[in-house]
């Protein structure tokens, strides 16, 4: 008995352990090895930026690019960042550049942006001018995905950012590259799926809170590392009792979430988040690259262009409806909880066109008004349970 | 002749009988509310005669006008352009009323795109927006009721007034369902979303042009080709076919309005400011309508005709012995509240420089070149991108501020006002950096504050008066 | 004698100046009744000074319920008024921070004294003296304690919100939850302060910064302020929400140097 306790002190954390409790951004010890290796790292800002055009470059001495998301999980305050992008926009944008401003990103060697919606663009000229980042970029992408011209346009924008780190940095990615980078992330989308399979199945393996800190680490590593240990979580999952004592399973849908902290404060009134549809969750992994083109950096921008969309994007209304239902579907959820941060008018209105659909067909939905930093519980936790008790969970 | 057909949906009733108030109660030579009202019945009379409206809904709309606007619309320094303002909004109606009774196709499109190329098609579209501007500035109750009705749905009070108060109005049967909506990705998300919805909930098809992030050669070439693209769906989805007789006659017709327009913006530069600001949001409206008929050119010229009369007698509209201030509007018009810039110049002199929501940059846009339909379109595009809430929204904040220390250098501003919409998010981002720049480059104090665009309850009239009165006691 | 008032949301406060000095002032609340305010605040400085309406030579008012007082007075600005005090407690003061009831404001002054900039942060209720005394009430506790009791505070809690309606219902939770009532009056003090910091810097502090409006008249507060603005800050003489009504009674003379 006293050799096993022995045992298990020197024992490394499991996987599942690490990619739970994972620190963030700068404590990242994956970051600090990349880095500490000669690698470098870039932000990449929304779903829009096609991470392994970034990923895929080599250099000389090994040296590489991570992309990494820019989030702003733990921040509590958006004072500096308020003075000028002003108190009217969403706090989302305000913390990412907060986080800027206070340092936590000073590990960071650029940043690649999308002019993904209203706010989180304006935020670009406050990194260039009071953080001046080695470099930066900014993608213009459509706002429809309707017709080749658009996507045209969209893979024109992609390939000038490719070429900018060509000219900055002397390094570009080749053929070869990006195919070993396709397989990569489409591996690393698999895995995610099998994730999600666990979460929404009639025996769920794992909390939604858990799933996000998953998905969390997988935004700041190495997807080839972070394949490897997610592979093994998932076989520490599947040998683990079923998630127990909750009351109702949810579809969680809306604006990015990257901090678990308001999924804990849905998740402790008994609701089970089994599936979501958010961009930070099952949008970011839904859809493959097609790897059996000529032309890896086309086969990139499509799947990117046209993978499930963000409410930004003025078409595909029909699809994201339909998408939340089959997920909401699939899982067997009793109802979905929709938030949106305080000024998101995007998710403000999607959510409006989404729920009404849901409750046609006799889904029950919950709206959130909320800001980014979690707080607020009573409010949210009493208007959730006040779900629960609606639909008789 | 009456607009029978646009009785039937009461935002377009309401706008067909805002013309006619305008051209009927400022050609009478009533220059005062008191006099109009002792003449009310002629009024009534004179517009039931000419425009076949029932007498008592013709009433209840006008007890709803904002007194204020009444006020200012009937002074001498305005109201033959409102007259000829109203004439030319009430040739659109008309043109509007007989192609719904028609049966042509209802197309929603957003005031940036040229509507010439609407025309040349003989479609004539609707714009949610210009109305629910020109509803909230006329009318005491503005489009309110219908903000409220979609805020009880859960449209948050941060969704700017020109989307949330018209997005409702069709299911409320205020407005016609839509057979086609067109809309560029510019200038935000908001009016973007009002469009979508509308697609969603009346299954009908949304034609996006996609606003660039630049406005480069490649960016314009993209753009025109995105309006090309959409004329040919337009074209399969109506039946109506673009025709380059009809296009050549509405660029024509917007060529000569614009000469006028850029004439006007440059007289602005003399001293005293010889441009009375309320009209500023007529301007808007008459590049909403760019092009329909020779009375938008009617308009325009009478507008530079009467500024330049002033220039040239050395005459101003400003109170005798008040000194001017000549004022930047560095966001735009405040919809809720038109009379503003009228209340400004009697009050303190403050005469209106150029503003966001009207500025038409004559030496970058230039005329369209009418040789043909490659080159019409070109130049419509070229104009489209430069439009107000265009380039300047869709693009990085330096356009927007660049733009506005020229045009403070250039008219020689003494004051800016920053007069934002709450919900308008990406010029709230800019406030700072142009407050600043503008103290800095051109030594001009900014006064910042905060409204909702149409609703009046969000800042009164009465706090924005006492606000903007301890701004001009305070700095000037 | 020159009668200063400034007719407040909150409060109407009154000084008696004579020579560009401060001889003695009274506040009471302002009700939302500008006139009985004007009556109860002149009375107040009758009973307490001995002074009576023959002795005062003018009146000027200022502030919000300015506009609406019937008896014979002139009216000040309340912008130029703040810098004028300003400059009269603090002859290099280049800025000015205004904490009251309703509405924070800075100002920014030129070399020559002229108010160049300033910002108001008016929209947003909980940034303001009038918030703070629900949530006074809330906490069952009075202003003039308040500083010691938020001094007394051990936990760093973080508001999460910047909407009053939303902070007075984390304020019940939070009680709920038992924190203290020193930690989360500490808490509401503190997001206060980082709301005018923020509005603080929207204008360029050019020197010295005097501080100023009711709620400067709370030492924890402006010892927050201090920390988070990260500057030195002047507390208005003789009494921080006397400020708008000395910066009138200086206007009688074109202004105190």
């Amino acid at each position: 008995m006293s050799t096993q306790n022995v045992q298990q002190e020197v024992t490394p954390k499991s996987a599942l352990e690490e990619l739970l409790t994972l620190p963030r951004r700068g404590e990242n010890p994956y970051i600090q090895d990349w880095k500490a290796n000669g690698g470098k790292v870039f932000a990449y800002v929304c779903s829009y930026v096609p991470e392994e055009i970034i990923y895929a470059v080599k250099g000389v001495a090994k040296s590489r690019y991570l992309p990494v998301r820019l989030g702003a999980t733990g921040c509590t305050k958006t004072e500096d960042a308020d003075i000028d992008l002003s108190r009217c926009l969403c706090s989302f944008a305000r913390s990412t550049l907060q986080m800027g401003l206070d340092g936590e990103y000073s590990y960071l060697d650029g940043l690649v942006y999308s002019s993904s919606c209203e706010q989180m663009r304006r935020s670009f000229e406050y990194w260039r001018d009071k953080l001046h980042p080695d470099f930066l970029e900014m993608i213009s992408v459509p706002r429809t995905t309707d017709t080749q011209a658009h996507f045209e346009w969209y893979l024109e924008e992609v390939n000038n950012v490719r070429l900018k780190f060509g000219q900055k940095y002397g390094l570009l990615s080749n053929k070869a590259s990006l195919n070993e980078t396709i397989k990569i992330y489409n591996r690393f989308r698999e895995l995610m799926l099998e994730l999600y399979a666990l979460r929404s199945g009639d025996a769920p393996k794992l909390t939604g809170t858990e799933a996000l800190n998953i998905a969390l680490a997988g935004f700041n590593m190495p997807k080839d590392i972070f394949n490897e240990k997610l592979e093994a979580a998932i076989e520490e999952l599947k040998a683990r009792p079923a998630v127990t004592g909750y009351r109702a399973r949810v579809l969680l849908a809306g604006s990015p979430i990257d901090d678990p902290a308001l999924v804990e404060i849905i998740e402790g009134t008994g609701a089970l988040v089994v599936t979501d549809t958010l961009c930070t969750g099952r949008k970011y992994v839904e859809g493959m690259v097609d790897e059996t083109t000529d032309d890896p950096v086309r086969a990139i921008a499509k799947r990117y262009f046209s993978k499930e969309t963000c409410p930004r994007m003025m078409d595909g209304t029909d699809a994201r409806v339909a998408y939340v239902k089959r997920l909401a579907k699939e899982a067997n959820v009793d109802g979905v909880i929709f938030q949106y941060i305080t000024f998101c008018d995007n998710h403000n209105i999607e959510n409006i066109i989404e729920s009404r659909s849901l409750e046609k067909d006799g889904v029950p939905t919950l709206t959130l008004e909320r800001e980014y930093q979690p707080g607020d519980v009573g409010r949210l936790r009493t208007r959730v349970q006040a779900f629960m008790e609606r639909i008789n969970k | 002749m009456a607009n029978r057909e646009l009785e039937k949906y009461e935002f377009l009733q309401r706008l067909d009988v805002t013309c006619d108030l305008f051209a009927g109660m400022c050609s009478h030579g009533w220059f005062t509310p008191k006099e109009l009202f002792a003449n009310i019945d002629t009024l009534f009379d004179d517009i039931v005669k000419e425009h076949g409206h029932d007498r008592e809904y013709l009433k209840s709309v006008v007890d709803n006008v904002h007194p204020e606007l009444a006020e200012a619309l009937l002074k001498p320094k305005h109201d033959m352009d409102v007259v000829r303002f109203g004439k030319a909004l009430k040739g659109y109606t008309t043109a509007l009323n007989d192609h719904l009774a028609a049966g042509k196709p209802v197309v929603y499109s957003f005031p940036t795109l040229t509507s010439e190329i609407w025309y040349a098609m003989d479609i004539v579209p609707l714009h949610f927006e210009l109305l629910s501007g020109l509803l909230s500035g006329v009318y005491i109750t503005g489009v309110e009721a219908e903000a409220d009705a979609a805020a009880k749905e859960g449209f948050g009070d941060h969704i700017c007034g020109f989307t949330k108060g018209p997005i409702k109005s069709i299911e409320m049967g205020l407005l016609p369902k839509p057979d086609i909506l067109c809309k560029n990705g510019s200038p935000c998300d908001a009016s973007n979303l009002n469009y979508v919805y509308a697609a969603d909930l009346h299954n009908c098809p949304l034609l996006v042009l996609d606003s660039p992030y630049y406005s480069d050669d490649r960016a314009l070439e993209y753009y025109t080709e995105n309006i090309k693209e959409m004329i040919v769906r337009v074209e399969k989805i109506t039946g109506h076919k673009m025709d380059e007789d009809r296009l050549r006659h509405h660029v024509d017709i917007s060529n000569r309005q614009l000469k006028y327009y850029y004439a006007i913006q440059d007289l602005r530069k003399e001293k005293p400011c010889p441009d009375p600001g309320t009209l500023r949001f007529l301007d808007f409206g008459s590049l909403a309508i760019c092009g329909h008929s020779e009375k938008v050119v009617d308009y325009c010229k009478g507008r530079y005709d009467r500024v330049k009369a002033r220039v040239d007698k050395g005459e101003t509209f400003l109170p005798a012995g008040k000194k001017e201030i000549r004022t930047l509007w560095s966001w735009g018009w405040i919809a809720n509240m038109f009379y503003l810039p009228d209340w400004l110049e009697e009050q303190f002199g403050s005469t209106y420089m150029e503003c966001q929501l009207s500025y038409m940059p004559g030496d970058v846009v230039g005329y369209v070149d009418t040789t043909n339909i490659e080159t019409m379109i070109n130049g419509l595009a070229w104009r489209s991108l430069n439009f107000c809430m265009h380039k300047t929204a869709m693009s990085y904040s330096d356009i927007w501020v660049n733009d506005f220390v020229s045009i403070a250098q250039a008219y020689k501003a003494d004051v800016a006002l920053f007069g934002g919409n709450r919900a308008c998010k990406h010029a709230w981002s800019l406030s700072k950096i142009l407050s600043d720049v503008l103290l800095e480059k051109c030594d001009i104090p900014s006064f910042i504050w905060e409204h909702d665009v149409c609703d009046k309850r969000y800042t009164s009239h009465k706090a924005t008066k006492a606000m903007l009165t301890e701004f001009f006691n305070s700095i000037a | 004698m020159i009668l200063g008032c400034d007719v407040g949301t909150g409060y109407t406060k009154a000084v008696v100046m004579e020579d560009d000095k401060y001889l003695f002032g009274a506040h009471v609340p302002t009700n939302a009744d500008p006139n009985g305010a004007m009556q109860r605040v002149l009375c107040a400085i009758e009973e307490a000074h001995g002074v009576n309406a023959g002795d005062i030579k003018k009146i000027v008012i200022t502030g919000w319920g300015a506009g609406s007082v019937v008896m014979p007075h002139e009216e000040a600005p309340i912008m130029k008024s703040l810098a004028r005090a300003s400059l009269w407690d603090l002859s290099t003061c280049r800025n000015v921070l205004c904490m009251g009831a309703q509405q924070t404001a800075m100002l920014a002054l030129n070399g020559k004294g002229m108010v160049v900039s300033y910002r108001l942060n008016d929209k947003c209720a909980s940034g303001a003296g009038a918030f703070l005394e629900i949530i006074f009430q809330a906490l069952e506790c009075e202003n003039e304690n308040s500083a010691e009791i938020a001094r007394a505070a051990d936990k760093k809690i973080t508001m999460s919100t910047q909407c009053a309606v939303f902070a007075e219902s984390e304020v019940v939770s939070l009680v709920n939850d038992g924190e203290s009532v020193s930690n989360i009056l500490d808490a509401i003090f503190r997001s206060l302060v980082s709301g005018a910091r923020t509005l603080s810097k929207r204008v360029k502090i050019l020197g010295d910064v005097v501080i100023c409006g009711g709620l400067a008249n709370n030492d924890r507060i402006v010892e927050l302020a201090e920390e988070t603005l990260e500057v030195k800050l002047h507390v208005f003489r003789p009494r921080a929400d006397y400020i708008a009504a000395v910066g009138a009674a200086l206007s009688v003379n074109g202004g105190g140097k």
